[in-house]
């Protein structure tokens, strides 16, 4: 079931339906199980596919019941690794290869995210962050929430099991508008910056002319971050929307990315519970383990530089079985290690002042957010090319190509994101009442309204469905 | 890109901020009572101005001109026929400006309708809106098409004489066969495709050529809320545009077809009652049509039309289930058999083409340029093999063109 699709707005209904029903907490949990269990079970007829999912979670709770006794730390070693090894292995890594995987097809939707709430689980029981205990049926609905169980957000559980809140009027209707944005980008926006993207890639070859390949590289490469953003944000508009109606408040995921001055800003506002989840689970604990190993102040900067590599190459490496994530890794570390250095040396270098007033200045800013957008674009090639379609891209620009495309690439974003802020700027300083007029209750239910009628005439107009949600792969 | 979503957020980051349903002014948590009958009714209105635009934008992009000036109602039921020497100009909404000119005789043809010239050979065709290839230019048309393939395949002139009109029932065409048979062709082609026959049904029982005076069941006088609403449904150009790219998407449209019932029915296996004694009556016609062909001494053809889901169906390797695209023809073939008559059937035509879908005007129904190419090609084919005397010694090799 596609999560921009009528079928699963419908189980989203019912679901809100039942909750509001009756405010009877074993009511609300033993039917939101129910509507969890109906959605996980539209992804396969074949009970067998579930048992490695339902063998997943049977070691998650386990190792939770573990956890809470606050066994040794070799023993909470063991319980992670083996938890860590068993997502692997079922997700196929390239690692496990060798010991071989199980033959039979298997459901393995979600378990990325499954994955990321257990081991969250596992690691805040036994640090006492989560102090109430967790029932299995509590777990099962955190762990398979059909709002979140295909690509995040990657909430906590101690936001997911707060008292949930009252449905007022207000909240249904910022609800409704969040679905309506959410259905309009993927339905709407990605469609069209897919098919342009796709084209542009199927006509990128070397029978082009130099130009003719920047030029369709630049389509091809600069326009799939803007996909991915249509893609990706609008499905999690749709559930936040989704999950509102059910008193539940779901962590963002994105605070417009293209906005971001730097690669690391731009990783603290796109994917955000992901990245969040990695800072808490793998940044802090390794650059506490490295100060406290090398605690020399002029190591900092190694140790801090070192510790944003690691994380970032397990981010890049998180997205793919494949080698070539291994490479993205690579380049995302890279991204992440130059911004680092390149910041600390320069703020450095200018003093703490001049450095300000260098942040500050417009085309600074310009350049800053243009650069961060392509670096982030020739990064993802990796994300969305197989290894073979990215050498062919490769190979039909040359190294002259590519190096030409990445500064028209850079050129063509600062430009744009530069015109994007400006006119955002000024749209948002026309005010009424004290607070911008575009932001009025009035202007955004004709805007809701107006995008509700394009995404649904493009539904039934369009000849092909819109692209399914990327991260569903992971 | 706005990241509108944020600014939802926003309204939390900045005190103050409005939102959709949180007034700027008004204490958070709360809506004026106004506003829950401003904001449903401003979402109505905004719903109004883009259907009314959309109305607009459509009624331009599927703009239509139908003129059926020529059109004249013959004697027989449900008998229709065009106006001698006259000449009108037709646009579908999913087509091309056609021009419809009729000879001396009211034929959509170039050719004079007057005793047949030495060494010309001569084909009637007898129909309804197919025949004459309905919203399709005349050098598009397939008998338009077929003239020029017999005509380079036989070395010599073709007349194709189009008796068809547009609403001409089978009961029309049954009343015109003497007048078919009057331009002594070499053979008389006689058009029907499914919708034909099941607009029999149409006429009353009584309803035959000998009783021309009976009429098909007039329409209720006062429709009622429901229907006027459906009148204004179809009359929406901007529901045509829906419809046209809905159609266009094959599996839809199969699916929503065959939820016609009854109309749809021609494409199940076994027939049911209707599709047979609509079958039945049509045989009767039929037969009696080649009857007076042969006493004449002409061979008599008939010429199964495309209908839009059948031709699609064609080319479906899996149909549904208990769909049978080649019900109709198979039955069609055995009143042929049983009657001396010639069968071409160009819905099997359409079994090698990859999108017949797009041989179609999607919501019009009636075959485009290309679905009349695919016709004229079967009936090109079909009169080389029918063993009559001026096409059999056509070397049908030298059509390749098609």
């Amino acid at each position: 079931m596609a999560t921009a699709s009528f079928g699963f707005l419908a189980l989203a209904a019912l679901a809100a339906l039942l909750h509001n029903a009756w405010s009877n907490q074993a009511w609300r949990d033993t039917t939101f199980l129910a509507v969890n269990l109906v959605f996980l079970a539209s992804f396969s007829t074949d009970p067998v596919a579930f048992a490695p999912l339902a063998g997943f979670l049977a070691l998650g709770y386990a190792a939770i019941q573990v956890s809470r006794a606050r066994p040794s730390g070799l023993v909470f070693g063991v319980l992670v690794v083996a938890i860590v090894a068993a997502f692997a292995w079922l997700k196929r890594y390239w690692v496990f290869a060798p010991i071989g995987f199980i033959e039979t097809a298997y459901l393995t939707l979600g378990l990325s995210y499954i994955f990321f709430r257990v081991l969250h689980l596992v690691i805040d029981v036994r640090s006492g962050s989560i102090e109430q205990p967790i029932g299995l049926l509590s777990y099962l609905n955190y762990t398979l929430n059909f709002a979140t169980l295909v690509a995040g957000p990657i909430q906590r559980y101690q936001d997911f099991s707060r008292l949930h809140q009252r449905l007022t009027i207000i909240a249904a209707g910022r609800a409704v508008e969040r679905i309506v944005i959410g259905l309009f980008k993927v339905l709407v926006l990605a469609m069209i910056l897919s098919t342009v993207q796709t084209q542009a890639t199927a006509e990128l070859g070397p029978g082009l002319g130099l130009w003719d390949r920047i030029g369709t590289a630049l389509v091809s490469i600069g326009i799939y971050p803007l996909y991915l953003y249509c893609n990706f944000s609008g499905y999690t508009d749709i559930v936040i929307g989704v999950a509102r109606f059910m008193g539940l408040e779901l962590p963002e995921n994105f605070d417009r990315p293209f906005s971001s001055l730097n690669f690391m800003e731009f990783w603290s506002r796109w994917h955000m519970t992901l990245s969040s989840w990695f800072k808490a689970y793998v940044y802090t604990p390794l650059i506490m383990f490295l100060m406290s190993r090398f605690s020399s102040p002029r190591l900092d900067l190694a140790v801090g530089t070192v510790t944003f590599f690691i994380t970032f190459f397990l981010i890049g490496l998180w997205h793919g079985q494949t080698f070539i994530f291994v490479v993205y890794g690579l380049l995302l570390g890279l991204g992440v290690s130059v911004n680092k250095i390149y910041q600390t040396v320069l703020a450095r270098w200018l003093g703490r002042k001049r450095y300000k007033a260098l942040a500050a200045d417009p085309l600074y800013r310009s350049f800053a957010r243009g650069l961060t957008y392509t670096w982030y674009a020739a990064t993802i090639v990796c994300f969305w090319a197989s290894g073979e379609e990215a050498l062919r891209i490769l190979n039909a620009l040359g190294i002259a190509g590519a190096s030409l495309g990445f500064v028209a690439l850079f050129a063509a974003s600062t430009l744009v994101l530069g015109v994007y802020e400006a006119l955002r700027a000024r749209i948002l300083a026309v005010s009424w009442q004290d607070a911008p007029l575009i932001l009025s209750r009035y202007l955004r239910t004709v805007w809701a309204t107006t995008l509700a009628f394009v995404a649904a005439a493009s539904v039934l107009l369009a000849a092909t469905p819109a692209p399914d949600i990327v991260y569903k792969a992971f | 890109m706005t990241d509108i979503a944020a600014e939802d957020v926003s309204g939390a980051h900045r005190p103050g901020a409005g939102s959709a349903l949180n007034p700027p002014n008004g204490p958070a948590g709360s809506l004026p009572r106004r506003d829950l009958i401003i904001l449903p009714l401003l979402s109505l209105a905004t719903l109004i101005v883009l259907l009314m635009f959309s109305e607009i934008g459509a009624r331009l992009y599927f703009a239509e001109a139908i003129d059926d000036s020529c059109r004249i109602h013959g004697t027989a039921p449900g008998e229709t026929r065009d106006l001698p020497n006259c000449r009108s100009q037709l646009k579908l909404p999913e087509g091309r400006m056609a021009t419809y000119s009729y000879n001396e005789c009211g034929y959509r043809t170039d050719a004079p309708c007057g005793p047949r010239p030495a060494g010309v050979a001569r084909v009637a065709l007898i129909g309804s809106s197919m025949v004459q290839s309905y919203g399709v230019s005349y050098d598009e048309a397939f008998a338009t098409q077929a003239e020029r393939a017999l005509e380079k395949s036989c070395g010599r002139p073709v007349q194709m004489e189009n008796l068809g009109a547009v609403g001409n029932s089978i009961l029309g065409m049954h009343h015109q066969i003497g007048e078919a048979l009057g331009l002594h062709p070499d053979a008389v082609v006689m058009m029907v495709d499914p919708f034909d026959v099941w607009s029999l049904s149409t006429y009353p029982e009584t309803a035959s050529p000998t009783d021309p005076q009976t009429a098909p069941p007039p329409e209720a006088a006062s429709p009622d809320l429901v229907h006027r609403v459906e009148m204004a449904l179809k009359s929406s150009r901007a529901v045509f545009l829906m419809q046209h790219f809905l159609f266009k998407n094959r599996a839809f449209y199969i699916k929503a077809y065959l939820l016609y019932g009854d109309k749809a029915d021609f494409l199940r296996s076994p027939l049911t009652p209707a599709w047979d004694e609509r079958l039945a009556r049509f045989e009767w016609l039929a037969a009696d049509m080649a009857s007076q062909a042969h006493k004449a001494g002409v061979p008599f053809v008939l010429l199964l039309g495309p209908q839009q889901a059948q031709a699609i169906l064609m080319s479906d390797r899996h149909p549904p289930a208990g769909v049978d695209p080649r019900a109709f023809g198979r039955r069609m073939a055995e009143i042929a058999g049983r009657h001396g008559m010639i069968l071409i059937d160009s819905a099997e035509a359409f079994t090698p083409v990859k999108h017949p879908e797009d041989d179609f005007f999607p919501v019009d129904g009636h075959p485009d340029a290309e679905g009349n190419a695919v016709i004229a090609h079967a009936l090109v084919h079909g009169l080389e093999q029918g063993a009559m005397a001026p096409f059999a010694a056509c070397d049908a090799s030298r059509t390749a063109a098609h």
